[in-house]
């Protein structure tokens, strides 16, 4: 095995320790490392490619941001507990799922996260939580176990029992050609079923809003990647038109219900959850256009979309938990004088929420802007089919701008409770320090490394359209962008003094 | 080959077993029968894996009892099947007799306990080694009695008698019926030994056995040979799925086993089951094997894959009903029994990929898969009884609910329980997930689609019910803070035997046990490993004849 | 003898017995009462074993002196014993029916020991009401 690897365990070994005994300085070095390790391997070469490299340093981000997040919040709200050991060691096992090189590896690493994910489901036990728990151990857990052990089948009727077992996850793809078509979608339902698409989706929205904070971030920002991981991994071989587009169209309707039924939400962890869905459908629909036209661009736009919606989406639910704990309630009707009261996180989930609207220059604007340029290009292909995917996609984009904006309206909203409950009273330099700072590591990132990862993907992929014209006009909106939002922040600390305000009814 | 040691392993155990109530007009010290049994154990572990190696040179060992030549005498014999399980049957033994000596404190009337266990064992290594089959009911019985003794030990509590009367009136229905069976097969083929049996009804020739039991011409042997066939198979597999615990006559195993003392409940759900099925498989397989008798068309398909078919359907039946039921139990033994019979479900599951229509590569792959199944299920399954009946058994009740939070006063033990519970969910790099692989693999070469998404999603039920003792045992606070009982001698026990099992795992992969194993269930599976089983039977005489030896 | 007689008559035991266990079967099962299952159960083995004793059984063949399968002689020559074994019945049945004789007998006075106990700490030895008081703990026990 290569010296990185071995490098990248010792890494968890000192996180894991690191969080029994409570050290955020072990934690903080040994996520910062495992972040740096695949970046190497992108940048300068090494045992993973790409995707894995890119899905690695993205759980090792939203890893870090969770488990410093983790130390306050599990002393905030449960006075204590052991949140932050399952906490850590879900990151590192969705991590290693990434950074496996062989299948054996991957299949153990998949079963020690989907069973840390039921745990961290059920950590405040109730009924709730126990029938949400079910739903994903049958809908979710159920089937990505038969994908997987499929898998391991498909791949030891082709080299044998061992070798299977040991197979490189690189040439998992080129390996699984040829074989009955039940297979493929047995595999394919499977995987898709961990990435909460149409049929097996209804787990999602209760299993991520019903988890702690800080675990559904790790839930939605990564852990749904991992199906869509396996999806990738297993599309090279997949070449049955009619299994391509049933999933095309699968993913295409998971968008537009997914954001349908954030509309309608009231509890803002299940807006969340619900566009998680959206998101998702998205992606798996992107890579099937993949598969069937050969184009780049459909590739470019999934990976873009995946950077984009770990980042924000982690981001804006730990923003929801700093909420919880602030003011003991989930639901918009009795939030809206939120960003009066705690400026620092209404920023923070300002920059998040521009970014899952598509504001220009975030990573969330590149996604959205790759996916409308792929679906043209798909119409072109095939007028018919890229029609009604445009259609869908379009419409999805739309509601996603509408819901994120009914999530902001917990921050900029009409509020509509009595007087006594605004006095909550909590030390705001506290909850600064102990909670925001943390979701700003994805949330900047968000927009920060916006050029980074956008020519990550193009020259990576080998598209080779980066040139300094595009290069120039990103680098300057992206300072403009910054100045507004500062200029923002400083109206609304100003604003949080005296009475005027920005919109809405006065208390 | 002939060797000593197998006809000596049930021989002393029986003996042991009648001796030991001479010992209680001497001492009624709880270590001396504690030794003692460790000491028979470790003897018996010892000859059967002495057979084991023999075995796994490539012969058959057959042991003729008193020098009677087959079929006017009784043989064991051991082929690779039988070795395995065996040898598995002695390493149980050996673990019980080593819970024995904390076990032994906290009951009182160990030693007719120790009695009745060193019966069982009688029964069982005699089902197991035995290539005769009206030994075979004769141990079967041995085992059922001591069976439902050791089902009715607490005598005092009413439910256990209960248990015992509603297995016991059935049971020996089961076992005089496989007689019926038994005395049908003898009155058609004229001849009890296995070899011989397998032999005239798979029409090879043979050169000894034929002068005592005379010749087949044209399928009637003394009587039609294939009408008694069918008969004697559906009484015989009666009694042996009504041991093996296979839905519709399942109904006895969760009072019994959760009636029973915890290391008889072990031994129960460690190789009890496995008995009943390994009963099964030897008839299936060997004596009525492919190109035999049994194989006239009934329906379209033949008669026997008609069977094997019907097996695997109730096994899935089974192992639904199995893992359904057990999340909702409070009491931990039923809850362990229930799993019990969701997972010889599972065993029973591939009998489907033993079918004609397949070939042997498959057939040998399930074969290979439901030996270790069998393996890796009894010795997880044996060590959460141990260990949960531990846990019973210090804080005076068997509910879940009274053992919440014991895992923060006892940890070894609970962790022990913890990966015992992992093991039996399929968690890689566990062993229990290369077993549910192993089925699953043959499953999809057979194009069984329903079966292998069976065995997955039987697992992910009974994971609710796992995961449910794993959250009570270890995050709620400890409800009544006693003082601590000692436990070390099971902690040490119950941790081991997860280490082993975890290193089992890995070695699994590292070495390459599943080409072994599949190499040995062709051996054991294709017709000329069928044809070598009889053949090593049939040249006893000769090997007598020319001065007894190897 | 006509030979129709006597596969008439062998007829009428086999079919006797036949009927004699599917009887004993609906004892066992369907009498609540424990003693009637004990009943039914000893005499369902008592049928199995006659049936196979009927196995070793051996019809006399016509012409053949009617005399018992006895041998009188204490130093057989071979003629003698051929004689012998052309009328005797075979002996491995009647081995095998005492041991299931013997194994019917420990199970029995095991059924007997645990009635006794039964009726000691129920009061009843009738299955049906012992029945219900298990059902009632059954579904306190679960859920």
């Amino acid at each position: 095995m290569e010296i990185l690897y071995y490098v990248l365990l010792s890494m968890v070994t000192l996180i894991v320790i690191g969080s029994i005994f409570r050290n955020r300085v072990a934690r903080g070095i040994g996520y910062i490392v495992l972040a740096v390790i695949p970046l190497h391997s992108m940048i300068i070469g090494g045992p993973w490619d790409f995707i894995s490299s890119m899905l690695a340093i993205l759980a090792a981000i939203v890893g870090l941001a969770s488990s410093m997040y983790t130390n306050s919040y599990e002393e905030l709200k449960y006075g204590g507990g052991h949140l932050h050991i399952l906490i850590d060691v879900f990151a590192v096992a969705v991590y290693t799922t990434f950074t496996a090189m062989d299948i054996i590896t991957f299949i153990v690493c998949w079963l020690i996260a989907e069973i840390i994910g039921f745990f961290a489901i059920v950590y405040e036990v109730e009924r709730k939580t126990l029938t949400a728990g079910l739903r994903y151990i049958v809908v979710s857990m159920i089937p990505s176990d038969i994908a997987l052990m499929t898998l391991l089948t498909s791949l030891s009727m082709k080299v044998g029992f061992v070798e299977a077992l040991f197979t490189s996850i690189n040439e998992v793809g080129n390996l699984l050609v040829g074989l009955p078509p039940i297979l493929y979608i047995m595999m394919m339902l499977g995987f898709i079923a961990k990435a909460a698409v149409i049929p097996l989706h209804f787990w999602l929205p209760d299993a991520h809003s019903l988890a702690p904070a800080p675990a559904s971030a790790i839930l939605s920002g990564v852990m749904v990647k991992i199906g869509v991981y396996g999806v990738f991994r297993i599309l090279p071989s997949v070449d049955m038109m009619y299994i391509l587009i049933t999933f095309l169209f699968f993913g295409a309707i998971t968008g537009v219900y997914g954001g349908l039924l954030a509309l309608a939400q009231n509890d803002i962890k299940r807006i969340l959850a619900y566009s998680t869905i959206e998101h998702t459908g998205l992606i798996v629909t992107e890579l099937m256009v993949y598969r069937l036209t050969n184009l780049l661009i459909p590739l470019e736009a999934a990976l873009a979309i995946v950077c984009s919606h770990a980042l924000y989406k982690s981001a804006l639910f730990l923003n929801s938990g700093s909420i919880e704990i602030y003011s003991h309630t989930r639901e918009i009707s009795r939030l809206g004088y939120l960003a009066r009261e705690i400026p620092s996180e209404a920023l923070s989930a300002l920059i998040s929420i521009l970014s899952l609207i598509g504001v220009p220059p975030t990573i969330g604007f590149i996604a959205k802007l790759f996916l409308l340029v792929a679906s043209i290009y798909y119409l072109i292909i095939d007028p018919i089919l890229g029609t009604i995917l445009i259609v869908l996609i379009s419409f999805a984009i739309t509601l996603a701008a509408i819901y994120s904006i009914k999530y902001a309206t917990a921050y900029w909203g009409t509020w509509r409770g009595g007087i006594e409950s605004k006095k909550i009273g909590m030390d705001l330099e506290i909850l600064k320090k102990k909670l925001t700072m943390w979701e700003y590591i994805p949330a900047l990132l968000g927009i920060v490394g916006t050029p980074p990862i956008t020519i990550a993907i193009i020259t990576i992929l080998g598209h080779e359209i980066v040139r300094l014209e595009l290069a120039l006009p990103l680098f300057l909106s992206t300072i403009i962008f910054l100045a507004f939002t500062y200029y923002m922040y400083i109206r609304l600390k100003a604003a949080s003094r005296d009475v005027q305000w920005l919109g809405g009814a006065l208390p | 080959m002939i060797l000593h040691e197998v006809g000596l392993i049930p021989i002393l155990l029986a003996l042991a077993g009648f001796i030991t109530p001479i010992f209680t007009l001497f001492t009624r010290n709880r270590y001396f029968y504690s030794t003692y049994m460790l000491v028979i154990a470790v003897i018996v572990l010892l000859f059967s894996y002495k057979t084991m190696s023999a075995v796994v040179e490539g012969h058959i060992v057959v042991y003729p009892f008193g020098g009677w030549p087959p079929p006017l005498g009784i043989t064991y014999t051991v082929d690779f099947m039988n070795g395995v399980l065996g040898l598995l049957a002695s390493v149980l033994f050996l673990k019980i007799s080593i819970y024995s000596f904390w076990y032994y404190g906290k009951i009182t009337g160990y030693e007719w306990l120790t009695t009745l266990i060193l019966l069982l064992m009688t029964g069982v290594i005699g089902c197991l080694y035995t290539g005769d089959i009206f030994n075979f009911f004769v141990m079967l019985e041995i085992l059922c009695v001591s069976s439902y003794a050791l089902v009715a030990f607490f005598k005092k509590r009413r439910w256990a008698i209960e248990a015992s009367i509603s297995y016991a009136f059935i049971g020996a229905i089961a076992t005089t019926f496989f007689l019926f069976g038994v005395s049908f097969i003898y009155a058609a083929y004229g001849t009890l030994n296995m070899a011989d049996i397998a032999a005239k009804a798979q029409n090879i020739p043979l050169t000894t056995m034929n002068l005592w039991s005379g010749l087949c011409i044209d399928d009637i042997c003394f009587g039609n040979i294939a009408l008694a066939s069918v008969v004697s198979i559906a009484l015989m597999l009666w009694a042996l799925t009504f041991e093996a615990g296979l839905f519709p006559n399942n109904y006895w195993l969760p009072s019994a086993y959760t009636e029973a003392p915890t290391p008889a409940s072990a031994l129960f759900a460690g190789i009890v089951d496995k008995v009943g099925t390994y009963g099964v498989l030897r008839v299936m397989l060997t004596i009525f094997s492919s190109s035999s008798i049994l194989m006239f068309k009934v329906l379209g398909i033949s008669f026997r894959d008609l069977v094997l078919l019907i097996l695997s359907i109730l096994g899935m039946v089974s192992g639904y009903l199995g893992s359904l039921v057990m999340i909702i139990q409070r009491d931990v033994k039923r809850f362990l029994s229930y799993s019990t019979i969701s997972h010889i479900g599972l065993l029973f599951i591939p009998f489907i990929g033993l079918s004609s229509n397949y070939s042997e590569e498959v057939i040998a792959k399930t074969l290979a898969a439901i030996l270790f199944h069998s393996i890796v299920h009894a010795l997880s399954e044996s060590m959460l009884f141990i260990g949960l009946g531990t846990l019973a058994t210090i804080s005076g009740s068997r509910k879940i609910d009274d053992m919440s939070g014991y895992g923060r006063l006892y940890p070894i033990i609970t962790l022990a329980i913890t990966l015992g519970l992992l093991n039996l969910l399929g968690l890689a790099p566990f062993p229990g997930f290369f077993s549910k692989y192993m089925m699953f693999l043959p499953m999809i070469e057979a194009s069984a689609y329903l079966q292998a998404i069976s065995i997955v999603i039987i697992s992910g039920i009974s994971a609710v019910g796992y995961f449910r003792i794993i959250y009570l045992l270890f995050l709620p606070k400890p409800k009544n803070i006693q003082e601590k009982h000692r436990i070390v001698l099971p902690s040490i026990l119950c941790i081991s035997v997860a280490l082993i099992l975890l290193i089992l795992g890995i070695t699994y992969m590292i070495y390459g046990v599943y080409d072994t194993m599949v190499g040995y269930g062709k051996m054991v599976v294709s017709s000329d490993g069928v044809r070598e089983y009889i053949m090593a039977v049939d040249i006893v005489y000769m090997k007598l004849i020319s001065g007894g030896g190897k | 003898m006509g030979s129709e007689i006597q596969i008439a008559m062998y007829m009428t035991v086999i079919l006797s017995l036949y009927i004699n266990i599917s009887i004993c079967m609906y004892g066992v099962i369907s009498k609540p009462n424990l003693i009637k299952k004990l009943i039914s159960l000893t005499i369902l083995q008592d049928s199995i074993n006659m049936f196979l004793i009927l196995i070793g059984y051996r019809l006399w063949r016509p012409g053949i002196v009617l005399q018992p399968p006895v041998l009188l002689d204490w130093s057989p020559t071979s003629e003698v014993l051929k004689q012998f074994l052309e009328r005797a019945v075979d002996p491995l049945p009647q081995a095998l029916v005492l041991t299931a004789i013997v194994i019917g007998l420990a199970v029995n006075i095991f059924l007997i020991t645990v009635i006794l106990h039964t009726y000691r700490h129920f009061g009843t030895v009738d299955m049906d009401e012992i029945g219900r008081l298990k059902r009632v703990v059954i579904v306190e026990e679960t859920a």
